[in-house]
């Protein structure tokens, strides 16, 4: 499977330009800073993969483009290369600051795995020869681009040798300008240099691809690669399927929106909650989505790392049962699920990681293909059920069950008696672990302001199904506007209301179905809770460099 | 017709959006038997001419537009009622409360398909017949379409008692039971 299985690393090692006086232009070139800083920077975050402070222009400069360096802002490409040169790593001068970097981490903390990251060979070449002019060539010019190229890849290859040689353990390629590839383009111009570098090397390989690459899933694969790093985009239940169980999916917490802007606690939660999903594939290694900004407070990256690697070490003794939950849940069988769940209490497994890590997993994998169109409502709802069965047979275990103040008030408005969707929104949240007031059917608007006030609610959820329902929702709305509780977010549906109608009565959102709803509702409660957390925490966002 | 014995129609695996999943699949096997068991089908047609269409359900017909354009050249006018029984709803619903979604999603889904299937079949025949005597037919148009007021869903349950006496409409003019559909369908000139 390879050695990347089960490691907890950040991308790059680029925070640590705060850990040292100079700025980002002198560590660039000057092997003693560069070392320092990332020493600095591993000593504090016991990462399990080390990189040296990378850019991403060091290629395309060696190869002639001009490069803008700056003490407080990584350096960038200023301007195409006149012409191409084929350069010798050893001699070009910031590549070989980086060889030294690495011989340096190797003496300081030798029993760890060290990184090469090497550019992609189309993403240099959009470097070097302008990114739209690279486009434009893949269907203007497909041969002269092939010709640059081979140039690229010729590059890359010097420069992936030149750095294992200094004692990489690890090849990590990253190709960032190919997600702009149409998916049927990226074998001839992304996939099949990719596999050439790729194969230099019969140690761990990796390969990282920023934004959407699920049109390009098996593309990766077929580049040799032996991880695939997804952007944190990317929802990894939703494409875990499609990559075998011998190559490593490696990531993805959101460097910027969680490592860089949330608080240490925030940070946390975030990296327990995506273990808990993920931390049971035996073919999982933590890591951020693309790599962490210069400005990223370290207590952050500390707090990503350390609550990983407790998490994963807390989960792994029961990673293969929860997994058998999971599946069991997943297709549906809720006598399956049953008899799992009662098993994996016998073996003491935590109620909390039988819900997490095993039922839950299952009904957010389904959300998640649902949403990546891969399955069907009715599919969706049928693991829901799976879930309810095994979850009956803990009710009794867990210390803070469904009991408790509503989070959510739902009801179908006044004048309308359906009551399925409304139904299925109901099901779906609370299964989702989200405590719900449901108000029934032909609800006024007197009703929903009553119950949020009484249980200080945020969000309110309207159910219309006819269009004489449909005519009562703007002034429901308004009701809760002029009885001042602006503050409430009302999500519509039901099959008299669109996108447009939820906008012209006012609402601030539109669930189109139940999984919509909930992942709808999930996103304004966590919203809710890190404005809560932060306003615990004002300090939080001070220690963030702008 | 769907019969008691009707096997799983193919369209309704596309109807249902079942998916590749084989457990939905089983699963919705089960409960199309036990959809057909609960089916209460009854169905209702009455021919008018145009100018008795109009004065039944005045004053819904003449205020919308839509049904002058859509009768511009006809020469009579059927209505349709149908209903699936409501013994399909409350079965969906008795899941629903249990908290088996899919059980109860799906057989509401199937109650739905099953008065659609009904009202086709009435549409077939009045089609054919109309075709057998040398006149063509409009589209169905159901109450709530456009400007056709559900308030003339009033006139309907009135004319259908005989045939579908458990026909009802509550307070807002919504079929009881559910599973129900109303239309009209005009014979051209």
């Amino acid at each position: 499977m390879g050695t990347l299985h089960g490691l907890v690393f950040p991308i790059n090692a680029l925070p640590g330009c705060q850990l040292v006086k100079e700025g980002i232009d002198r560590i660039s070139f000057d092997a003693d800073v560069k070392s320092e800083a990332v020493i600095r920077y591993y000593e504090r975050v016991d990462a399990d993969l080390l990189f040296y402070f990378s850019d991403i222009v060091i290629q395309a400069e060696a190869m002639g483009a001009k490069i803008k360096f700056a003490p407080d802002a990584m350096p960038c490409v200023s301007e195409t290369a006149q012409e191409i040169i084929s350069p010798s790593p050893s001699r070009v001068g910031r590549m070989e600051v980086n060889a030294r970097v690495l011989r340096r981490l190797a003496g300081v903390f030798p029993h760890k795995l060290r990184s090469t990251l090497v550019y992609g060979p189309f993403t240099v070449a959009g470097q070097v020869a302008g990114e739209q002019n690279v486009l434009r060539a893949t269907i203007d010019n497909p041969d002269e681009l092939e010709g640059l190229l081979e140039k690229t890849l010729e590059c890359a290859i010097d420069y992936g040798r030149y750095l294992l040689d200094a004692g990489a353990d690890v090849l990590w390629v990253s190709d960032p300008l190919s997600a702009l590839l149409p998916p049927e383009l990226f074998p001839r111009f992304a996939g099949d240099y990719l596999a050439r570098l790729f194969a230099i090397y019969p140690g761990p390989t990796a390969l990282h691809i920023c934004g959407d690459t699920s049109a390009m899933i098996e593309g990766m694969i077929e580049t040799g690669a032996r991880g695939i790093s997804f952007d944190q985009c990317m929802n990894l239940l939703a494409v875990e399927d499609r990559v075998p169980e011998n190559i490593i999916i490696i990531g993805n917490l959101d460097p910027v929106e969680v490592v860089e802007m949330m608080n240490t606690e925030q940070v946390a939660a975030q990296t327990a909650d995506l273990v808990s999903m993920m931390g049971i594939k035996p073919n999982f290694a933590l890591s951020t989505g693309c790599a962490l900004p210069p400005s990223t407070p370290m207590d952050n990256v500390m707090s990503f790392v350390e609550e990983g690697r407790s998490r994963l070490a807390l989960l792994a003794p029961h990673a293969e049962d929860l997994a058998a939950l999971a599946a069991t849940v997943h297709k549906g069988d809720r006598d399956g699920a049953a008899t799992l769940v009662k098993r994996v209490l016998n073996r003491r497994i935590p109620a909390r990681s039988i819900i997490g890590s095993g039922l839950m997993r299952a009904v957010r994998k389904a959300s998640a293909r649902y949403e990546y169109r891969l399955c069907f409502l009715p599919e969706v709802l049928l693991i829901v059920d799976a879930f309810y069965q095994g979850y009956k047979c803990l009710e009794t275990k867990i210390d803070a069950g469904r009991e408790g103040t509503p989070q959510i008030v739902l009801g179908t408005v006044k004048g309308d008696f359906h009551e399925i969707g409304k139904d299925l929104v109901r099901i779906m949240l609370e299964a989702n672990g989200m405590r719900v007031l449901d108000l029934g059917v032909n609800v006024d608007g007197a009703r929903f302001t009553e119950a949020v006030r009484l249980f200080g609610v945020s969000v309110v959820g309207l159910s219309a199904f006819t269009t004489a329902a449909r005519r009562q929702l703007s002034g429901i709305i308004d009701q809760f506007r002029q009885e001042g509780l602006s503050h409430v977010s009302i999500l519509v549906g039901g099959a008299a209301v669109s996108e447009k109608v939820a906008r012209d009565v006012g609402a601030n959102g539109y669930g189109r179905d139940a999984v919509e709803a909930v992942k709808m509702i999930e996103n304004i409660l966590k919203r809710s809770r890190a404005s809560n957390d932060d306003r615990k925490h004002p300090e939080a966002f001070s220690s963030v460099k702008s | 017709m769907i019969q008691k014995t009707s096997p799983f129609p193919d369209r309704l695996s596309k109807y249902l959006q079942l998916g590749s999943h084989e457990k939905a699949r089983q699963e919705a096997q089960f409960l199309w038997e036990e959809a057909l068991v609960l089916l209460k089908a009854a169905n209702w047609r009455s021919l008018l001419t145009v100018d008795e269409f109009f004065d039944v359900f005045h004053p819904y017909a003449e205020s919308s537009q839509s049904i002058r354009r859509l009768l511009r050249c006809a020469r009579e006018v059927w209505l349709l009622a149908v209903t699936a029984g409501d013994g399909i709803e409350r079965r969906s619903r008795e899941y629903l409360k249990k908290g088996e979604a899919f059980r109860g999603y799906v057989l509401d889904r199937m109650g739905s398909f099953l008065a659609e299937e009904q009202i086709r079949q009435v549409d077939k025949i009045i089609s054919e017949e109309s075709t057998g005597k040398g006149y063509k037919t409009t589209r169905r148009y159901s109450p709530g379409y456009r400007d056709f007021p559900l308030e003339a869903q009033v006139v309907f349950v009135d004319l259908a008692s005989c045939a579908i006496p458990e026909l009802r409409l509550t307070s807002d003019f919504l079929l009881v039971p559910e599973k129900s559909i109303t239309a009209i369908k005009g014979v051209l000139e």
